[in-house]
């Protein structure tokens, strides 16, 4: 194994100075890998706004089904859909789909690691760990490129 | 085409043999299931048991979280048995406009009726319309586009065009 290029700490000297180390992470935002068995079992000790910003965007890729009165949204990627009467409903039990995946998820992350579904895990991750206003944002709600220009009238 | 209740949807998962999930805090109840190559279905039913869905709805759930067509799920609940995955004949994906489309229309005063009415590429022609209209032109009508209302009245409340 390579030497590591985040700081390091063995096992015993950071349960020692857990305090020491949390300052570090938390308040100098160094993210810390703390190691036992010689480096064969790492872990990393990150900021969780700072694991925020390193994940970057994920825009999830949201669809609108308009029909009989009722609001469908779906996110085909992840097999999640909201439902409503109205759009805003709508959006609102998307987000608790979503929330309800991640906690599922994150409770039994090996499970679904070794499928298809080891694609959500950022994504996932970054909706957890974000504010709700955040997690609005990643649905898309908002329009980011101009309506192309469109050749002739409706 | 016909749409099952909840109560159907909760029988056919019974025979298509999925496991339900632990009570979360929602006002549905989740089901899992995993198939032989590993993959890991989802889906939830309403509470609501003798509540029906659109056809729309209904689609969504066969293509993005049954994985069936619409002929298989009724064929497993008149059988009693599972289904056959993958399926010979899946649920084509349903139409569906982007999110921030959608919005943006209902934002503009369309209603969600005419809104049924468009595909894609119309909703966007419709955007750009109402966005290249004079600040203070009044609130926006579908009706002003005659190639979009005709055709969509006349088809009494189908979709116009492919999507």
């Amino acid at each position: 194994m390579h030497e590591p290029l985040v700081p390091t700490i063995d096992f015993s000297p950071a349960k020692a100075q857990l305090s020491d180390v949390m300052d570090e992470v938390f308040h100098q935002h160094r993210p810390r890998l703390v190691s036992r068995h010689r480096g064969k079992e790492r872990m990393l000790l990150v900021r969780p706004e700072d694991l925020l910003a390193m994940l970057g965007d994920h825009q999830l890729k949201v669809g609108a089904v308009y029909d009989g009165g009722e609001v469908t949204l779906r996110i085909p990627e992840m097999g999640l859909l909201g439902f409503g009467q109205t759009l805003d409903e709508a959006i609102d039990d998307l987000l608790g789909e979503l929330r309800v995946y991640a906690e599922r998820y994150f409770e039994e992350p090996a499970r679904y690691m070794g499928t298809s579904r080891a694609d959500h895990a950022a994504t996932l991750l970054r909706f957890a760990l974000a504010e709700e206003a955040e997690q609005r944002s990643m649905l898309g709600l908002e329009d980011v490129a101009p309506v192309p220009e469109v050749d002739g009238a409706l | 085409m016909k749409t099952p209740t909840w109560d159907e949807v909760r029988e056919f998962l019974q025979h298509d043999r999925w496991t339900a999930d632990r009570k979360r805090s929602t006002d549905h109840d989740y089901f899992t299931k995993t198939l032989p190559d590993g993959e890991i279905l989802i889906t939830k039913v309403s509470r609501s048991t003798q509540k029906t869905m659109s056809p729309g709805r209904f689609k969504a759930i066969l293509s993005d979280q049954l994985r069936l067509g619409d002929a298989q799920f009724w064929e497993v609940l008149r059988t009693q048995t599972p289904a056959t995955r993958p399926a010979t004949a899946p649920e084509p994906e349903p139409a569906s406009l982007p999110l921030w489309l959608a919005r943006e229309l209902e934002r503009a005063g369309i209603t969600p009726r005419e809104i049924e009415r468009l595909d894609e590429s119309q909703a966007k022609a419709l955007l750009a319309e109402i966005r290249s209209r004079p600040p203070g032109a009044g609130p926006h009508r579908i009706s002003e586009h005659p190639s979009l209302y005709d055709e969509a009245s006349a088809a009494a409340g189908e979709k116009k065009g492919a999507r």
